[in-house]
């Protein structure tokens, strides 16, 4: 098991390596002032000059390479231009409203999504399973970002029961975690972004959840436990269910780098202050070492995300984890 | 005798799942409902510029020659005015034709290079299988939209490049998919018995294995024309789309960029409805179609 | 003493093709510490019958007509629940195929606990002595309760569900297929263990197979199904000295015997009948040497020809020449060129 766990933790890194070269080359191969990309163009000729040597942008795209990614080892992502501030500081800031705001979502999502994608196998064949269809696919062709905004005419701007903007109301103190955390005026702020973004995670699991079930009711061991004289519902989650998510959680493992986009644009429309804004904001205000930061982040966090939910998986199924003993 | 059944046997596939489809769309309700509904949409992107009473940047006035800023839905224009007075109905129409062409032009793309990908994977195995794989793997570590956000950042916003854009990485899904299903029927042993007889990789790969592929290639191009459609639409929101271009993620742009979002409901509803209905149909079809690729979802 | 009586049973399905007939009017009665072969091709309807007792049939299908009395209770008129009281406890069912039944994510001793507290007030730990007792009786170590089902093999696995069904002494044990999945050595050992057990046991058992040498060293009497109906009902001694039925004999052909070695093995031509169609007369006409109009148009009826012997044969009388006809494999051959040639006139190739 420990072997597993080093190899992909191996791989990982190798990724992070690979994916940060990507960003490396893009902004560089592409035309225009590959300057830009690293030193304020509003800086002064001297500070440019120190700025030039600095990032090796006087020697050759090797070399330049070879400082990126030592910067990259020691977490060295600059400067904003546009915050003035060292780039890892603000990812410090944004970085926790990303993820309170995901995870949030993503335990809603998968929680009603396994539930119902359950129970719509179980009523299979039924007026009700034909409508639980339609309710799902309508909010998996419906743009996130579009349903973000519907939410908010309906019940920020209509009904006025909650906030459409930002994560805390105007002018409340921001200083501790818990203070900007742990109290009921955020709780207000995250609830109906979390429950827009779980509307849009929820169509995987729900899905699969429901795939997987149809796959397992029809297994020899659900008809045996039926004729154990197992109650039904006893039947249907100690059984069915428990078998049937073992798919769920795969998928859920390759669905996490969708998700991502989804974080994005519920980000923007909701005004929230996460990464997923700030690297759209960061692109639009051409702030360079800002949004390659962020990506590089981005990207990090999702395999992360990915690795931990391949271990998840593997514990659970101990086919999976026999195997892996056996080496 | 003997001949025809050999000849017969090899293309039964594709015959008899189209035949099923067939049937399962006239069987299932909600199919038919997308077939009618992808018909409409088809229709209305190839007229579009008939069908638009009005043009999308054309500015209306009212009698009193001023012009009808947010206005709500009414006989005149059906899906109300923008901030600056045009009609959101034409917009719309002419938007089908943009999501359609995005779509459909993606989806080709993505499906062509993922399934030969997946089909030179999954037939060869070994190194060549292992290679592609860690390259798959790779380009699934990048997360789709912080990439094309990035890469709007390094190239201009046009149409062509969208479709660049959202190819790049979307093929991955395809590919994976589509390799799995080739592994395991190159298991089987008309293959063998091909390979024997003296069959050249090429004519394995495209006249035995691809017909059997084929139904799971198609499925998975209706979800891309999707995925493409959504990912215009979600780009075009976050303002890196082409703005010469009327597309209904821009239309959204524009409605939430000039901060009208919350009051204008008409504005957002209406091309938001338009990518709920289109995409609803397509999927509606596609169950049809995903039925027989897998024998497990049949009904009884 | 009756334990359980079956009185004009059919089941039905209902399909998308239209109402699948798998059981047509089906009677018999079973004693107490009797046991019952029920023997048949597939598709024959016995599976379907046994498991409608239990009702574990799929979401389509359905006891449409006669009763099911259990101890004197119809279990047709049971709710559900009331039937899922009485399964394992009273009528507990030995699966083909025990592969598959066992749950891989959870270990073969839980999945029998699982079992008897779902029926019982008992503790767990009580479950499990009786847990190893069961596993005891059938000859598996008490440490096996531990293992998950994916690391025991065939032969254990299938002693493992023999064991649940004996967990909470069932009046009546319903075996499908026991041996089916396994190899010939397995095969022997599983139905030495069903033969001890039967004996240890006061219970009734229901051996679902279509190998008709397992009955005959297990079971006393012994029901021949086709097409949903029942061909022949005898005690076991009776039926393999004497059968009756044209479907019997042809069976009986179809099994090599030890004592008549190197004998040509001769099987039954064509193809089970259509279950969906409505079958005027005999279900296994089409497949008989010896049907004639009467065959084709009248049903016979399931009439008595001894002591506890039933066929369903309008020519009963004529069983012995039928006998030395069904030995000649010329009788089976005429056969199959008849169903060629009406095969042909039905159109194409």
């Amino acid at each position: 098991m420990f072997g597993y766990v080093l190899k992909r933790l191996l791989i990982m890194v190798l990724m992070i390596v690979l994916v940060s070269t990507m960003i490396f080359f893009l902004f560089r191969v592409m035309p225009g002032d590959p300057t830009a990309f690293l030193v304020d163009p509003s800086i002064t000729p001297e500070a440019r000059a120190q700025m030039l040597s600095r990032y090796g942008l006087d020697k050759g795209l090797w070399d330049q390479y070879l400082i990126f990614m030592k910067d990259l080892a020691r977490l060295e992502f600059g400067s904003s231009y546009f915050y003035n501030r060292p780039v890892l500081q603000i990812i410090g800031e944004k970085l926790p409203a990303t993820l309170i705001l995901m995870f949030s979502a993503m335990a809603l999502a998968y929680l009603i999504g396994v539930l119902f994608g359950a129970w719509m196998a179980w009523r299979r064949g039924s007026r009700l399973e034909t409508g639980g269809i339609v309710f799902v696919l309508f909010f998996r062709s419906a743009p996130t970002f579009w349903v973000g905004l519907m939410a908010i005419i309906l019940f920020s701007a209509g009904l006025g029961w909650f906030p459409a903007q930002g994560m805390r109301t105007v002018g409340t103190p921001s200083g501790s975690f818990a203070q900007m955390f742990l109290n009921w005026d955020f709780l207000h702020h995250l609830i109906l972004p979390s429950i827009v973004a779980a509307l849009y995670f929820m169509a995987t699991p729900l899905l699969v959840m429901r795939n997987s079930m149809l796959e397992v009711l029809s297994e020899d061991y659900v008809e045996m436990a039926h004729a154990k004289g197992i109650k039904p519902r006893k039947v249907l989650f100690r059984h069915a269910a428990r078998n049937a998510l073992l798919p769920v959680v795969t998928s859920g493992a390759l669905f996490i780098g969708s998700a991502i986009g989804g974080q994005v644009l519920i980000e923007v429309v909701f005004s929230w202050p996460g990464l997923g804004r700030e690297i759209v904001t960061a692109v639009t205000r051409r702030d360079y070492p800002l949004a390659q930061a962020c990506f590089i982040i981005i990207s990090t966090t999702v395999m992360v995300m990915n690795l931990v939910a391949d271990l998840l998986y593997a514990a659970l199924d101990p086919r999976i984890s026999y195997k892996a003993l056996k080496g | 005798m003997m001949e025809k059944v050999s000849r017969v046997k090899r293309n039964v596939n594709t015959q008899s799942v189209f035949h099923q489809f067939l049937k399962n769309i006239r069987r299932d309700k909600l199919a038919m409902v997308g077939v009618i509904l992808l018909v409409f949409f088809v229709f209305v992107a190839i007229f579009a510029n008939s069908l638009a009473p009005h043009g999308a940047r054309d500015r209306h006035y009212n009698e009193a020659r001023k012009i009808r800023r947010l206005e709500p839905p009414s006989l005149a224009h059906p899906f109300g005015t923008t901030d600056v007075g045009r009609d959101i109905f034409s917009q719309v129409i002419l938007g089908t034709k943009t999501a359609l062409t995005v779509g459909v032009l993606a989806a080709i793309l993505v499906t062509a290079v993922g399934s030969v990908v997946g089909i030179v994977a999954g037939y060869y195995g070994g190194v060549v299988d292992v290679i592609i794989m860690r390259v798959v793997d790779f380009f699934y570590a990048i997360p789709f939209i912080p990439f094309v956000i990035v890469l709007a950042a390094v190239t201009k916003p046009s149409m062509w490049n969208i479709i660049l854009a959202v190819s790049m990485l979307s093929w991955r899904t395809v590919a994976r998919l589509v390799r799995s299903q080739v592994l395991s029927i190159s298991k089987r042993p008309y293959i063998k018995a091909g390979r024997v007889a003296g069959a050249s990789d090429l004519r394995l790969m495209f006249k035995y294995i691809l017909p059997n592929v084929v139904p799971l290639i198609l499925l998975e191009m209706a979800f891309m024309v999707n995925w493409a459609i959504t990912a215009e639409a979600s780009i075009a929101f976050l303002g890196f789309g082409d703005p010469n271009v009327p597309s209904w993620g821009q239309i959204l742009h524009i409605a939430s960029s000039t901060g009208n979002a919350r009051v204008a409901w008409w504005w957002v509803l209406a091309p938001g409805m338009a990518i709920v209905l289109l995409l609803m149909s397509i999927f509606f079809v596609a169950r049809a179609l995903e039925e027989v690729v897998d024998p497990r979802l049949r009904r009884r | 003493m009756t334990l359980l009586e079956a009185k004009n049973i059919s089941i039905e399905y209902k399909t998308e093709a239209g109402v699948l007939r798998a059981v047509e009017d089906v009677s018999f009665s079973l004693a107490v510490g009797e046991s019952l072969g029920l023997v048949g091709e597939s598709g024959c309807g016995k599976t379907t019958l046994a498991k409608s007792i239990i009702r574990l049939l799929a979401k389509n299908g359905r006891i449409s007509q006669g009763q099911m009395l259990f101890k004197g209770q119809d279990l047709v008129k049971l709710s559900d629940e009331e039937i899922r009281k009485l399964r394992l406890k009273e009528i507990a069912m030995v699966s083909q195929s025990a592969m598959n039944a066992l749950n891989p994510v959870y270990t073969v001793g839980d999945q029998l606990i699982e079992g008897i507290c779902a029926h019982t007030t008992l503790s767990r730990k009580a479950a499990h002595a009786r847990a190893v007792e069961v596993f005891k009786m059938v000859g598996l170590e008490e440490k096996r309760l531990r293992s998950y089902p994916h690391q025991m093999s065939g032969g254990m696995k299938q002693r493992a569900i023999i064991a649940m069904a004996l967990t909470l002494d069932p009046a009546l044990i319903i075996a499908d297929e026991p041996t089916t999945a396994l190899d010939v050595v397995v095969q022997d050992q599983i139905l030495q263990q069903i033969i001890q057990l039967k004996k240890a046991i006061n219970g009734s058992m229901i051996l679902i197979t279509h190998d008709i040498s397992v009955v005959s060293e297990t079971c006393e009497t012994i029901i021949v199904m086709y097409g949903g109906k029942i061909m022949e009902q005898a005690p076991t001694k009776v039926f393999f000295k004497q059968q009756v039925h044209p479907y019997s004999l042809g069976l009986n052909n179809a099994f090599p015997s030890i004592t008549e070695i190197g004998e040509q093995l001769i099987s039954i031509p064509g193809a089970p009948p259509n279950l969906l169609e409505q079958q005027a007369g005999c279900r296994f006409q089409a497949r008989c040497p010896f049907a004639d109009d009467t065959c084709r148009k009248e049903q016979p009826p399931l009439a008595p020809v001894g002591e506890g012997h039933l066929s369903a044969c309008h020519y009963n009388y004529k069983a012995d020449y039928f006998r030395q006809e069904s030995k000649k494999p010329q009788t089976w051959q005429a056969v199959a060129r008849r169903i060629e040639a009406e095969g042909i006139q039905k159109g194409g190739a």
